[in-house]
């Protein structure tokens, strides 16, 4: 059995919970759905999801809390959407607390503000998918040299989604529909990860 | 592309739960905010409290200031205007604005209707003291609700009424059969659609926050323990004796509202809070929550 925990510190947590639950229905395997506040708690996960919300605020609490530490000595394969890609890249473009375990650097609110945010029809590894952008960052680079890096998707010659080792960022919000495919993805990817 | 949809908007007041909105004056204030923790900042000509003492009419902020605290802060910036004041709000959205407190601090520009909130492509956030007012406003485009509350008094007592008042309604049509809940929509002047989907749902179909008289830590986890998806402080910060401690503090309560040694710890040493007033002290024609309901 796995356990998937999402990250409840602020931001779409209950979102992320209800869409992991039902993409393990789909997957139909041994698997449970988490909510957790602590590094006690995070330490008993597979696989951690840190949602959009502020990445600030999130990043802030991730290092009081010591969750941050628990991430990185037992690499627990995280997956973040929005501001949980902010909170996995080493670089962003404020000066914030990271859990930076992604060779990847992020620049905050790229598309502008809250007026300009969007939705728009996007690939995720070829398959159609309903994108969701708010107030959403973008990814700036990403270190060439290191192999486990694979990219996921794409829009406007801008890398959306990304991935290196077990860990996934993507820059907008899955949580906010009802399709399960980047999540399953993410769940079987931690299955591969835990083996 | 689409721009300006549902999911947009009521999905930017997703982003916020869990967190801690703070009133600012200033780009200085707004930098404290932020660095205090704060999930976004609501940007003032005067905090509720000064609203209050100063009387005449309180109308949309400068927009000087909120260019200046626009530009000052990495996080999302909220502005107020005033009930049923179209041209305020499509200023605020112009300069920038996330979103659009159609608030019943400043004094009401319409007696009678409230914004169309559908036109804009910015969401807003609107007041409600029970289900029939947050449904309401919801109707008329509203992506988030909060507590009215009795704003800049410090006195939490109307926002814990407010709240108890939406949460309690919600457990009670949880219960009813179609044929009661057509009579319940008439009696609240509710839509009917907006009032069966939150007896489905058991929740309101959008964010709800709670604000208006938030003044401590404690408050703020009363608020969250209440089932609050965050907090607006208003006065309670910039109007303490030391801004910078109130905002860490209010912002560690609301994330760790339900554990009482932490509640406590941070509490410690804080210095005095904003003075407040009791409600009885206040006429008829001081209460903001009345208007535009």
């Amino acid at each position: 059995m796995i356990v998937i925990g999402v990250l409840n510190l602020q931001g779409a947590v209950s979102e992320h919970y209800g869409i992991t639950k039902k993409a393990i229905k789909n997957l139909n395997i041994n698997a449970e759905v988490k909510s957790v506040r602590y590094a006690d708690e995070v330490a008993e996960c597979d696989g951690i999801i840190i949602s959009g919300g502020e990445s600030t605020v999130i990043g802030k609490i991730i290092t009081r809390r010591g969750i941050d530490k628990t991430i990185k000595e037992k690499k627990i394969p995280v997956f973040g959407t929005c501001a949980g890609m902010v909170l996995l890249a080493k670089k962003t473009n404020f000066d914030q607390e990271l859990l930076g375990i992604m060779d990847i650097e992020v620049i905050r609110n790229s598309y502008g503000r809250q007026v300009d945010s969007f939705e728009k029809k996007i690939k995720f590894l070829d398959r159609d998918f309903f994108g969701v952008f708010i107030r959403a960052p973008s990814l700036k680079d990403y270190d060439e040299s290191k192999k486990d890096i694979e990219i996921l998707s794409e829009f406007n010659n801008e890398i959306i989604a990304i991935k290196q080792g077990c860990n996934i960022a993507i820059s907008f919000h899955p949580e906010l529909t009802d399709d399960t495919f980047i999540h399953e993805y993410f769940i079987k990817e931690v299955l591969k990860c835990v083996e | 592309m689409k721009k300006g949809t549902d999911v947009l908007k009521e999905g930017f007041a997703k982003m916020t739960k869990g967190g801690v909105i703070m009133d600012v004056v200033n780009a200085e204030q707004a930098a404290i905010a932020e660095d205090s923790g704060a999930v976004a900042i609501m940007a003032l000509e005067k905090v509720p409290a000064d609203i209050r003492v100063s009387g005449g009419v309180a109308r949309m902020a400068d927009p000087t200031i909120v260019e200046e605290v626009v530009d000052a802060v990495s996080i999302p910036v909220m502005a107020k205007a005033r009930i049923g004041h179209i041209a305020e709000a499509q200023i605020l959205e112009t300069l920038g604005v996330d979103m659009i407190d159609e608030s019943e601090v400043l004094t009401p520009a319409d007696d009678e209707f409230h914004i169309n909130k559908k036109e804009f492509t910015i969401p807003f956030v609107c007041g409600a003291r029970n289900l029939g007012e947050a449904l309401r406003r919801i109707d008329e485009g509203a992506s988030m609700i909060r507590t009215k509350g009795e704003p800049g008094t410090g006195n939490i007592v109307e926002a814990v009424k407010h709240m108890r008042m939406v949460m309690g309604e919600i457990r009670n049509i949880q219960k009813l059969e179609e044929e009661e809940l057509w009579k319940y929509a008439r009696l609240i002047e509710a839509p009917l659609d907006l009032l069966k989907k939150t007896a489905e749902e058991g929740k309101l179909p959008v964010v709800n926050f709670a604000a208006g008289g938030i003044a401590t830590p404690a408050d703020a986890s009363l608020m969250m323990q209440l089932g609050s998806d965050g907090i607006f402080v208003g006065s309670g910060i910039f109007k303490s004796n030391n801004p910078k401690s109130f905002a860490e503090a209010i912002v560690e309560a609301t994330a760790n509202y339900d554990k009482p040694e932490k509640l406590a710890e941070v509490s410690k040493g804080l210095g005095e809070a904003m003075k407040g007033l009791e409600m009885s002290s206040l006429n008829d024609s001081d209460r903001m929550q009345d208007r535009g309901i």
